[in-house]
């Protein structure tokens, strides 16, 4: 259904102390959802196991360890407006991404009901996301590769940058570091609801 | 990034011009962004209601929701 494209990307790489080249897909494919299954959920379900057995709420661990990406592709695969990407290293899917292109409007006023691109879901593989549950980082940069993604999908349909999304709380801080306006709590979404203006994208992509 | 693209030619009656232009400016698209986010758009609407789902409009305020027809 889309069109797949590869571009030259750099991740950090923590041990080795020194950028690495990685490539972003503009596209979801099966490897990408094998490597989900087999590397990615192999970390997660013990971390959620063990905070179950602790007796401690899911939501104080990886916040985004529920996500079944299977079910998420299956779900986007009709549809023109959404679109993905992830990001490779090495062979090994180390981020995926799902934006949409028609669902959301801006909310941020001076650019009230414009359209942009609203990010559904995005997640660094989970041996990139550090923390309290995970070993240390392996590699730096995924989710700005995915922000940057998005601002330039953005961008190439002529919405000027402008990205939404609702944040895992986890992730504020964040996107707050990549020049986000924060416009508050959404009750609805219970969630943080973060937007860029075109502004924000030109300086995030400088 | 992008894919290879292909040209057509729309014609238009003058009150679809002049909505088109008037989204455009509403919207600060140009034209050819606008018509691929309504196709998109038309095309999400349709493939769901294909598989069953409905559309409706909710007030904000009342919460009333009233159903929109596609046909």
């Amino acid at each position: 259904m889309s069109d797949s494209s590869v571009a030259k990307v750099s991740l950090y790489d923590v041990e080795a102390g020194d950028f690495v080249q990685a490539q972003l897909h503009s596209n979801i494919e099966p490897r990408n959802i094998s490597d989900w299954e087999t590397l990615w959920l192999p970390m997660v379900v013990p971390v959620r196991q063990r905070l179950a057995a602790l007796g401690i709420p899911l939501s104080q661990g990886p916040q985004s360890g529920h996500w079944r990406w299977n079910q998420k592709v299956q779900e986007m695969l009709p549809l023109h407006a959404k679109k993905s990407f992830t990001v490779m290293l090495g062979g090994i899917t180390q981020g995926m991404m799902i934006a949409d292109l028609v669902s959301h409007k801006c909310e941020i006023l001076s650019q009230k009901n414009k359209d942009l691109v609203y990010i559904e879901y995005a997640e660094s593989a989970p041996w990139n996301q550090g923390g309290k549950w995970y070993p240390p980082k392996r590699y730096k940069l995924v989710g700005s590769v995915l922000v940057g993604a998005a601002i330039n999908l953005s961008i190439q349909e002529g919405l000027r940058g402008r990205i939404g999304l609702h944040a895992l709380p986890q992730a504020n801080d964040f996107y707050l570091k990549c020049g986000m306006t924060d416009l508050g709590f959404d009750t609805a979404k219970k969630m943080n609801y973060f937007e860029m203006t075109e502004a924000q994208a030109i300086t995030f992509n400088s | 990034m992008a894919s290879a693209k292909r040209t057509m030619t729309l014609n238009l009656s003058d009150a679809d011009m002049a909505l088109l232009e008037e989204l455009c400016m509403k919207k600060d698209l140009s034209k050819t962004a606008l018509v691929r986010q309504a196709l998109r758009l038309y095309q999400m609407v349709d493939y769901r209601m294909s598989v069953g789902e409905k559309m409706f409009f909710e007030n904000d305020k009342t919460r009333a929701k009233a159903e929109v027809m596609v046909i």
